[in-house]
This record gives C-alpha cells, sequence and structure tokens, in this order.
C-alpha cells in the first residue's frame, strides 16, 4: 500500500486494531481490503491530505515516545487507547482534527466493505416497504 | 477553444436551476435558445447501486467529506444532473412567514413564496407518506416528542412509488424521488432545452457576456455529455448562476465580481448539524422504510434548533460517532437496534462565514462555528436525548457527553453530562447539507449581491437562482424555497430577456 509505506504500514496496523477494538471480524485479511478501499479514497484526494495523514500518524508515535518512552506499536493496547484519547482530547484543536481524520479513514475501509455489513446486521433492501409490510 | 452560442445560459442543474430551466423552456418554442451546463453526470439507472462508498464517490464534491478552512465541519453537495436534488431526502417544506419576516427583504412576501412553493409541491408530487409505511425510527421519534409534550410534525415528501429503500441520500435507487432530474430537467428538455452534462463554467467574462469551460471526457460514471470533451467559449445574453451556495460565490469571484460586490460569498449558513444514535433492546425498522417522516420545531424560536429524523449507512454512522474502540464496536455491532435523530442548528448570517477562492480558483469555506450554534447545538444533544429516553431507548451515544454511553437510568442528568466542556470542534462530527447565502438578495448596499429578482447589482444580464440568494437561513429545509425564488427569477429574466430581444 502505497499511502502507507515502510514503517507507517504496522504503526497504522496497530491504529486500527486499537480504533476498531471491539468491532467485530478484524483479521489480517481484512486489514488489507481495508487498506484497498482506503487507498482509492486517498487516490481520489490531493496530495497535500497524503502528506497530512501521515504527518499525523508520525505525531502519533512521536509524541508516544515523548509521553511514554515507547512508540505507538509497542505500547499495550490500555496506553495506545489512552494516547489516542489525549488526542481526541486535546486542547488543540489540529490535533482533535487529525484523529477525527484518521478514525474517518479507518472507519470508511472497515465499514465500506459488504463483509463488515452482514456483521453489523446491516441488510438494506431498494424495497424496503416490503419489510414494513410485513 | 470550441464556440457555442446561447441566449440563455442556465449553470447548474439542481433546485434552482432545474426550476429556471423549466420555467424559460416555452420560450424555445418562440426561437429563445437555452442550454443548461452541469458540471456532474447524469448516471445511468442501473448505476443508483446504493452502495454508501461508491455513490458518494460518484455524487459528492469530494465524496461527501467538503471540509470548511478550518476543517471543524463537512459540507454536502452534489455534483450531478438534478444537483442535490439528487441525493437528498425528498422533504419539501414552505418556508414560514416569521422566516421571511426575519429576512425583510422588500418586494419579497411570504405569500408570493408560498403561492410558487405550491406550484412545485403539486409538480413534484408532494405528498405525506401513508402510515403504514412509516418505520420504527420514525415512530419512536414521534412517540418520545409526544410524551414530552414536544411540538412534532410529518414531513411531506417529493416522492413517487417509493419502495423504501431508505437509501434517499445515495440517490433513490427506484426513482421514485421527484428531484429536478425527475421532474423539471426532463420537461426542460422535451420543450427543446439543451442539458449539458459534465461542463464545468470557469469563469464569466464580464466584458463580452461570455463563459470558459470546460467540458469532461467520459470516466465511466454516467452518460458522456452531448458535447465533445475540451475547452468552450460560450456566449450569452443572459447567463443565470446556479451551481449552488459555494461554486456560484466561487464563479462569480473568480469572474472578478469580488471586488464590486463587498458581500459576495458572505453571509454564508448552513444548519451546521450532529447526529445522536440511541439504543434500543430490540431490533427496530430503521432502515428499511423512508428514512425521515417527522420533525421537531419546539425549540426553533427558543434554542435556534431544529430535530429531524435520520438514518444513516454504516460509515456515515460510524464517523458521527465521538471516541472509538470497544464501545464504539458496541454500539455499532448491531445497525437493527439504532434510532437517529439529527439536530440542526439555525445559524445567524455573519458577514465573516464566507466562500472565498484560494489561488487557483478553487472555493473555500471560511465557517466559524460560534458560540450561539455551539449553544444550540448542545441544548438539541439533551434534548434529543430526553427524546429516545422517553422513547425506549437503553442507552444513548451524544458527541458532547463525558462517556460513550448514556444509561436509560441517567436521563435525568443530560443536562450535566451533555456539557460545553466536550463540545470541542474537531472531536465532534459537524455536517451541513443546507448550504445557503454567498450572493444574498437585498436592498442594493454593500451588504447584498443581487436585488429581489436574484439579478446581480450593476449586470443586467447576469442572475442567480439558488440558495446562495438566501440573506440568511431558512429555518427549514431550503430545497421549496429555493425552487419558488427560482421561479421568481425566471420571471424577471423572461421579462429581460424580452427587453433583451427588442433591443437586438
Amino acid at each position: 500500500m502505497n499511502t502507507f509505506p515502510g514503517a507507517l504500514r504496522p504503526l497504522f496496523h496497530a491504529l486500527c486494531l486499537c480504533v476498531l477494538a471491539g468491532s467485530p471480524g478484524f483479521t489480517e485479511q481484512e486489514f488489507e481490503s481495508m487498506c484497498l478501499i482506503i487507498e482509492d479514497a486517498m487516490a481520489a484526494r490531493p496530495a497535500c491530505v497524503k502528506r497530512r495523514i501521515k504527518l499525523f500518524l508520525n505525531i502519533i508515535n512521536w509524541t508516544s515516545f515523548l509521553r511514554w518512552g515507547k512508540g505507538f506499536v509497542d505500547l499495550d493496547p490500555q496506553h495506545q487507547a489512552g494516547h489516542l484519547c489525549w488526542f481526541e482530547n486535546n486542547s488543540l484543536v489540529l490535533l482533535r482534527q487529525g484523529l477525527w481524520g484518521l478514525k474517518t479513514f479507518i472507519y470508511m475501509g472497515y465499514y465500506g466493505r459488504k463483509e463488515a455489513h452482514s456483521l453489523i446486521h446491516y441488510a438494506p433492501l431498494k424495497k424496503g416497504n416490503e419489510v414494513l409490510l410485513g | 477553444m470550441r464556440e457555442q452560442r446561447f441566449n440563455i445560459a442556465i449553470i447548474g442543474s439542481g433546485a434552482g436551476g432545474g426550476a429556471v430551466a423549466k420555467e424559460l423552456a416555452p420560450l424555445v418554442s418562440q426561437g429563445v435558445s437555452i442550454a443548461v451546463l452541469e458540471w456532474g453526470p447524469k448516471l445511468r439507472e442501473e448505476e443508483f447501486t446504493g452502495n454508501e462508498l461508491e455513490m458518494a464517490q460518484k455524487l459528492y464534491f469530494d465524496s461527501g467529506g467538503f471540509l470548511t478552512k478550518d476543517r471543524t465541519m463537512t459540507l454536502a453537495f452534489a455534483r450531478a444532473y438534478g444537483g442535490s436534488t439528487v441525493v437528498y431526502t425528498g422533504t419539501s417544506l414552505t418556508i414560514l412567514p416569521q422566516t421571511v419576516e426575519r429576512w425583510n427583504i422588500p418586494g419579497l412576501t411570504w405569500q408570493d413564496l408560498r403561492r410558487r412553493s405550491e406550484k412545485y409541491k403539486e409538480e413534484n408530487n408532494v405528498h405525506l407518506l401513508e402510515d403504514d409505511l412509516i418505520n420504527d425510527n420514525n415512530r419512536l421519534f414521534h412517540e418520545g416528542c409526544k410524551k414530552l409534550n414536544y411540538h412534532v410534525e410529518q414531513f411531506p415528501l417529493n416522492i413517487k412509488g417509493c419502495q423504501g429503500s431508505g437509501m434517499c441520500n445515495m440517490g433513490c435507487p427506484n426513482a421514485a424521488k421527484q428531484g429536478t432530474h425527475r421532474v423539471q430537467l426532463p420537461a426542460a428538455e422535451k420543450q427543446g432545452v439543451q442539458v449539458v452534462t459534465r461542463c464545468q463554467v470557469r469563469r464569466i467574462d464580464l466584458s463580452n457576456r461570455s463563459l470558459e469551460a470546460i467540458v469532461y471526457p467520459d470516466d465511466g460514471i454516467g452518460h458522456p455529455s452531448c458535447w465533445e470533451p475540451g475547452n468552450y467559449r460560450i456566449a450569452a445574453d443572459i447567463v443565470v448562476v446556479a451551481a449552488g451556495a459555494v461554486n456560484s460565490p466561487a464563479l462569480l469571484l473568480r469572474s472578478g465580481l469580488g471586488e464590486r460586490l463587498p458581500a459576495l460569498g458572505r453571509y454564508f449558513t448552513c444548519h451546521p448539524a450532529l447526529i445522536l444514535v440511541g439504543e434500543h433492546a430490540r431490533a427496530i425498522t430503521n432502515y428499511y422504510g423512508h428514512p425521515k417522516s417527522y420533525f421537531c420545531d419546539q425549540f426553533m424560536e427558543s434554542h435556534r434548533f431544529l430535530l429531524e429524523t435520520c438514518m444513516y449507512f454504516p460509515f456515515t454512522t460510524a464517523k458521527n460517532l465521538a471516541g472509538f474502540g470497544r464501545e464504539h464496536g458496541a454500539l455499532m455491532s448491531d445497525m437493527r437496534r439504532l434510532q437517529m435523530i439529527l439536530s440542526l442548528a439555525l445559524d445567524s448570517a455573519q458577514p465573516h462565514n464566507r466562500v472565498t477562492i484560494d489561488k487557483e480558483g478553487h472555493p473555500v469555506v471560511d465557517y466559524t462555528i460560534g458560540g450561539e450554534v455551539a449553544q444550540s447545538l448542545l441544548q438539541s444533544m439533551r434534548e434529543a436525548a430526553r427524546i429516545m429516553f422517553a422513547a425506549g431507548a437503553v442507552r444513548v451515544h451524544a458527541p458532547a457527553s463525558g462517556k460513550f454511553f448514556i444509561e436509560a437510568g441517567e436521563g435525568g442528568r443530560v443536562d450535566d453530562l451533555i456539557s460545553q466542556k466536550y463540545f470541542k470542534p474537531g472531536r465532534l462530527s459537524i455536517a451541513a447539507g443546507h448550504l445557503m447565502g454567498g450572493c444574498r438578495m437585498g436592498a442594493g448596499d454593500n451588504s447584498s449581491v443581487t436585488d429581489v429578482n436574484g439579478q446581480v447589482y450593476g449586470l443586467p444580464w447576469l442572475f442567480v437562482a439558488d440558495a446562495s440568494l438566501f440573506p440568511m437561513c431558512a429555518e427549514i429545509n431550503p430545497y421549496l424555497t429555493i425552487m419558488a425564488l427560482a421561479d421568481r427569477v425566471a420571471e424577471a429574466v423572461a421579462k429581460r430577456y424580452g427587453a433583451v430581444a427588442a433591443h437586438a
């Protein structure tokens, strides 16, 4: 996946695991298909968006070192979640936005797959009224 | 550079452009040439798949993720034959008298707008959904409001043959939604109006009344344009700009009108909105059936917000939740149990909330979520939570709460639990689909761009006919009001064209 090359890929994987903890059926295979969806979405965005996301991933990692003396990947799940909460509730709006943007891409990749729909009991029908009318 | 010439060129094919096209279409039989220039494609019927990501990419600017300049709000607006009428839920309300009074535009009366709105209600088959087609998600909202003695009303909808797909915001896959792509544009084309898709107008050359446009090649989405791809110069006697509240001001700014019209781009409003999600103990019907049957205007005057039923798709729902992890997964684990309410703040028109352009001419929406909007949205979350608990929800997720779930037993404490300190732009997912202002009508001083008939001040051949005309927010879904105003503009254009033809 070009968007998260090299060391960013395991970092992104760890972030997905953290954000999607508790979401059913998140396996390695699903991570790959998520990445394809995200890659497609990134391709349609300007280059600055990709740069911003990469920068933000690095900021997550650097601040993890600053706060905990370890990279994000090496934190235990509780500290990982705490670290992302620190971004989400940060007094700096840029950090809050960054996490919102990252979550958005992760959710796009996860919920954008038909496989996820059956897991969350989402089964829309073109003729949904037939269900209402029994 | 290819050349084209029309007597009347209409830019945009949504609620405004479509209405103008149909109203002016009878002139074609009198020898007047009219074109609608639409940036987006005309989708084939089978392309309305209802798939969330696929349709967002096909239909919406930035796949539905267009961000304001400070990136704290997402704007959703479409680019297609039919504009945003292809993707909205079809609610069709007449503007209220008190709103028109607040607008305070000399020559614009509620009676006139109501008359015109009634015309479009009939044209678009607007009616109330039958009782047995109202799903649980909607019923529970109604029940909750009634238990709390909150005023609740049913939305009239512009649908014909609705099959309850719930996919309205991704384009109706049953061809039921009576947007301009189903009603006004086909009627206009039948009378000889030419609709050119994939045609983006980049600039209006004010010196010679011509449009610089580009027709994009076929990219496999929708029908190809009826014109060959390439650059065009389109001469016109009269130009009607109906490209929406983001692109209309941007186009006029690119055309050099910013200096002579200080209000251009300014006073942008959008009904900033967010979603509350409640969970019930059992599965309910929510994504089957039309998603939007009721609204509550109990707090319209007191706290400046509206509440509406809504039902969104998995990705849209997920990204609107604050937090992440196990609790997020728990809430999303069974979509069948979810009830959703959309709250919309009725934002005031401020000059600093504006559309500008960057150095490439792309629109930039500079909008600050101010204290009043924040307070409206906060209170709206509290009331929405109360409505959900009154309807029997076992827990509710409110994005500005200190905890992911507010349990039913805590329903008496929503005022404390949903609090200002958790209302943090960038953390909350705030979005808007009712984009208004930027080319506001008014009295002709420095605070307006057009007169009461949509004519741009100082340019008798240039009109605006979309939601960018709104001097303030509509305080309801703006769709019918856009059409009513466009109807007025069409009359003015026809009169003006008569004057142009007489002097030719």
